[in-house]
């Protein structure tokens, strides 16, 4: 009895909902019937797949095409400041929509829904979770912040936190320089870019920790090269990074 | 579908139309509500979504009429609306908002609870707003809040209502300020405290903030002639800030609603948009999280709608907002077009006469036409700087939205506000803006006040002096007769037909031909108001005279404008105009006045702004006399003719021949009674014997001049009054139908009750604008007929 007056009632509040707010879905307008559903319809979030084409183990970069995963010619050349990276699927089509509309829209609630998909499909992938301390998500200037109203990373990384069960360290790591974004930058500027830009805040709340590193988008590897080696240099005993899109 | 809300509150609008038009009884609409629902319910299960919206509209429309159904028996119903005291009772009740002072007079709006009458008790429930006149006996000012409980020495009085074949506007007006009664009293001494409310409540708690922050107000804004009232820009300043209008100055009104600025008075989405605005960008500045400034701002929002105890307009755009901050901390779609439909639907179900309230059809008609055309036109305009162009663009389309209404409600057609607004929007967000930081600072102390008061009163005086700019151009804002309800209508519809998508653009490019064609219609009113009979129209002003005669064609003649001689009330303006308007005249040709009392001449003037006039009589006029040197200014260069015995007018078969005053007679003073315009009017075998307010000496002269003076219909010399109407006279005259021109419960006691006797026993039928409302004579020249406003209107 209980039962069916809280479900005649969640009817109720639904058919308000639909009623008052009207919902669509943001890529396929196709309008929300659920209430659990937000900015995004089930149809288009179930199109965010993993990418499956082989990888460096090491710095996470996507390769083209079949064949047996293999260190990239960069990190043979020299290894990179953190131990491993991933990111869960190439920057474009439905996932570039949604971290469009998570970022620059401002739809802050869409990091859940990333930072579920994400877990999920690198969940296997124990030698990155393995041990992990603690979450440092990479910082945005107080300006910026200001601007957005929130960091992006940050609201990934106190997902991916909440799911795996691992306290997040906001105030670890600081970035300490405007620099123009990375998006609008040639990527042979982007290293120069970001040099400096970061500096430790808190150290001693992360010596001699495992580390892993959360961004949004990985491009050319700079700014999460940049802020493992400034980790690194503060005692950080291992630094792991991910990242939702690799452009 | 984006917006189901929006066809679904215009459902309910249309039941609540529809059932006030054609009184429908409670039963029927309720079973057509569950019908329609169980119907729906079943396409629904069916799966057919198509049939189940449209009889979910179809059930709006039934819960519409059955909301408004059960609303208005229980007002009718009421016991409080329907008590005829007439004596001074005590009335025991709780405030149920802040009293609103006025200029000469504070309104108290109190809940009953009971009733005392002598030493019998009655309990009752109704919503009463009594009337507190200022008093010289009593200095300091009614210290009242939401929530008091009070008693009250009070006097009902029935609403002040002109019966001219009109619903009286008075009555919806009470419906939807949900009053039931209306009463006056003495003096602040004859009302008593008699407990506070609860001291959490927050209302109370908001009504005292609204207190303190009109005493800082008035301390700063006082009037250096008298402390205790208000400057002409603290009365601006209160009605900006806190949504109290009564003490602007009758000037500042008018001034206002003849330039189309009056909504920048009315609290709405700008002012809301502005608020939300300036407390937004402060919590940014000091890093508050985006969404808990959302959360803040939905209270803040609430709590200022009771502070400034809104009205629709405030109602509409805090529930907008709220809907609007809402699917921001849910994320979800906020469609405009829904929220407003939100918004009317809220309104509505707690008060469906708000729908026939002009405020609520202004707002919601300037914001509809907003939303559905600004984005639409925007492209159009040229790229202008300091957002000029967007400002234009919203004055534009809200103008489009609400021009009909205004014309057809107020008579006017504004076209100087497009202009004025581009300066008077900025204007007065800076003079707000400035208002809600001086606020806080006045709680300070005078010397902090007295410097930033002053600087606001600047603005409002550069405002205010704004409001003037284009006051040369008369085309730019004029006044029409009343349009015919199928052009308001076709305008509309022709509106919304160019809304119509671009690959339609045959039948596009017809509703512009439509749209502009009403348009024409609507601003030069082409229609004629021609007549086949001579009509005589003695219209209800309440204690006064006003005649319309009618001439077979199209000429008209107006005999005297009516008029209270105190008081801020412009009969002219208010009732004889809107008459006027509703019969569809522009141009009077001969505007008469008898003599020059208030009762007769105060009402003049507003008719001559109003409306062109041909010709203006009059027999003798006063030395010096304020509302008269008015009507003159008024008249500016109409030829004016002084008319005396001996003058008469040929008007197509129509005679129209001045009796009295003979140019000579120059012993009484020139305002006397007795020195009244009398005319009689004959049209074929019908004769008109208007002889104004004479006394018993002036009929005297007239017999003895051996005039023809029989004639069939005659008005009561000074509105019944002992001292005229003499036997011999009323003998002479051998009146068939005799027409009293009263006010309702007048001070006089006219008409008196010997004269009616002298009346009946002359065998003469009496109509009475007291009783019967307007009375209207026609006559083909042979026959004669009597119409009233009231039908069964006599005792």
């Amino acid at each position: 009895m209980n039962f069916s007056i809280r479900n005649t009632f969640a009817e109720k509040a639904k058919l308000f909902e639909l009623a008052v707010f009207p919902s669509f879905c943001k890529i396929c307008r196709a309008l929300l019937e659920s209430p659990a559903e937000k900015v995004l319809c089930r149809a288009c979030l179930d199109k965010i797949t993993p990418h499956r084409a082989p990888f460096c183990p090491s710095c996470g970069r996507f390769f083209e095409g079949v064949g047996e995963p293999h260190l990239c010619s960069a990190c043979l050349n020299e290894a990179p400041p953190f131990s491993m990276h991933r990111s869960f699927a190439r920057y474009r089509g439905g996932l570039k929509d949604t971290l469009l509309l998570f970022k620059y829209r401002r739809y802050r609630v869409l990091g859940l829904n990333l930072a579920e998909i994400v877990s999920e499909a690198l969940k296997k992938e124990d030698g990155l979770w393995w041990d992990v301390d603690v979450i440092v998500p990479v910082p945005l200037h107080r300006r910026r912040r200001w601007e957005r109203g929130f960091n992006q990373a940050e609201v990934l990384a106190r997902e991916l936190g909440r799911i795996r069960r691992i306290p997040v360290e906001t105030r670890a790591l600081k970035k300490v320089k405007n620099v123009p974004p990375q998006t609008s930058l040639e990527h042979a500027d982007r290293k120069s870019n970001v040099r400096d830009a970061y500096r430790m805040d808190k150290a001693d709340r992360i010596r001699g920790k495992v580390v892993l590193l959360v961004d949004d988008v990985y491009t050319t590897g700079s700014t999460l090269r940049e802020c493992a080696a400034v980790l690194k240099k503060a005692g950080v005993k291992d630094v792991r990074a991910v990242t939702v899109a690799q452009a | 579908m984006a917006f189901p809300l929006l066809y679904l509150a215009l459902s309910f609008a249309l039941g609540i139309w529809l059932s006030e038009a054609a009184s429908v009884p409670l039963a029927p609409a309720v079973v057509g509500l569950i019908a329609s629902i169980a119907l729906s319910w079943i396409f629904h299960a069916l799966k057919k979504s198509g049939a189940c919206f449209a009889l979910l509209l179809l059930a709006t429309v039934f819960l519409g009429s059955s909301v408004f159904v059960s609303f208005n028996d229980r007002y009718e119903g009421n016991v409080l609306h329907r008590l005829k005291e007439t004596s001074y009772a005590d009335f025991t009740g709780v405030l149920f908002r802040s009293p609103s002072p006025g200029l000469d007079r504070d309104y108290l709006y109190l809940r009953v609870e009971k009733i005392a009458v002598g030493n019998r008790e009655e309990r009752m429930a109704g919503n009463l707003r009594v009337s507190v006149p200022h008093s010289t006996e009593f200095p300091g000012r009614l210290d009242l809040t939401t929530g008091d409980r009070l008693i009250v020495s009070a006097l009902i009085v029935p609403p002040l209502e002109f019966n001219n074949f009109e619903e009286p506007f008075s009555r919806m007006y009470l419906k939807a300020q949900m009053l039931h009664s209306l009463a006056v009293t003495k003096s602040p001494l004859l009302v008593q405290k008699i407990d506070a409310g609860h001291p959490l409540s927050i209302l109370r708690l908001m009504s005292n903030l609204r207190r303190d922050c009109l005493r800082r107000i008035e301390e700063n804004f006082a009037s250096p002639q008298d402390p205790r009232t208000l400057t002409a820009e603290g009365a601006v300043l209160e009605t900006l800030l806190l949504g109290g209008r009564g003490r602007l100055s009758p000037e500042t009104t008018q001034s206002l609603q003849k330039t189309g600025l009056f909504h920048l008075f009315a609290i709405s989405g700008a002012h809301i948009g502005m608020i939300s605005f300036m407390i937004f960008g402060l919590m940014k500045a000091v890093r508050v999280p985006v969404r808990f400034s959302y959360g803040f701002l939905i209270v803040l929002l609430v709590l200022y709608a009771l502070l400034v105890e809104g009205r629709a307009s405030v109602v509409r755009a805090v529930i907008m907002s709220i809907a609007f901050l809402l699917g921001r901390l849910f994320w979800k779609d906020t469609h405009l077009l829904n929220t407003i439909g939100l918004g009317a639907f809220v309104i509505l179900l707690f008060n469906p006469f708000q729908l026939f309230d002009p405020g609520f059809q202004l707002t919601f008609a300037a914001t509809l036409s907003i939303i559905l055309f600004y984005p639409k036109i925007m492209p159009f305009l040229p790229g202008l700087p300091l957002k000029i162009g967007e400002m234009f663009a919203m004055s534009l389309t809200a103008q489009a939205g609400v021009f009909p209404l205004i014309a057809a409600m107020f008579n006017r057609i504004i076209f100087s506000g497009l202009l004025l607004n581009l300066f008077g929007i900025p204007l007065v967000a800076v003079i707000m803006a400035a208002g809600y930081l001086f606020l806080p600072l006045a709680f300070l102390g005078p010397a902090i006040a007295r410097p930033a008061a002053a600087g606001i009163a600047f603005l409002i005086r550069v405002f205010m002096g704004s409001t003037h700019l284009l006051d040369r151009f008369a085309f730019l804002s004029y006044r029409i007769p009343t349009p015919p309800p199928l052009v308001v209508a076709g305008y509309f519809l022709f509106l919304l037909l160019l809304l119509l998508p671009p690959r339609l653009f045959k039948i596009r490019r017809a509703a512009l031909a439509g749209f502009l064609l009403f348009f024409l219609l609507l601003i030069l009113y082409p229609f004629p108001s021609a007549s086949k009979n001579l009509k005589l129209t003695f219209i209800d002003v309440g204690q006064g005279d006003s005649v319309l005669i009618e001439f077979p064609g199209r000429k008209k003649m107006l005999i005297d404008g009516g008029g209270f001689p105190t008081g801020t009330f412009d009969v002219g303006e208010s009732v004889v105009s809107p008459f006027l308007w509703n019969k569809g005249i522009k141009k009077l040709d001969y505007l008469v006045l008898t003599h020059p009392h208030p009762d007769h001449a105060n009402g003049l003037s507003a008719i001559a702004r109003n409306f062109r006039v041909g010709e203006f009589w009059e027999a003798f006029s006063p030395p010096d006399d304020a509302k008269y040197a008015e009507l003159k200014t008024a008249l500016g260069s109409v030829p004016q003719k002084r008319t005396f015995r001996g003058f008469s007018r040929q008007e197509e078969g129509v005679q129209v021949r001045v009796l009295f005053p003979s140019e000579g007679s120059s012993s009484v003073a020139p305002a006397d009674n007795d020195r009244s315009l009398v005319m009689k009017v004959s049209f074929g075998a019908t004769a008109i014997l208007l002889p104004a307010d004479i006394g018993a000496n002036a009929e005297a002269e007239i017999l003895s001049f051996g005039d023809d003076i029989k004639s069939a219909v005659f008005k009561s010399p000074h509105h019944g009054s002992a001292t005229s109407s003499s036997e011999a006279f009323i003998r002479a005259v051998a009146p068939e139908v005799i027409v009293i021109t009263a006010g309702r419960g007048n001070r006089f006691g006219f008409p008196q009750p010997e004269i009616l006797r002298r009346y009946l026993a002359a065998g003469a039928r009496i109509y009475r604008t007291d009783l019967h409302g307007a009375v209207e004579i026609s006559s083909d020249g042979k026959r004669m007929a009597v119409r009233t406003s009231i039908k069964a209107g006599t005792d």
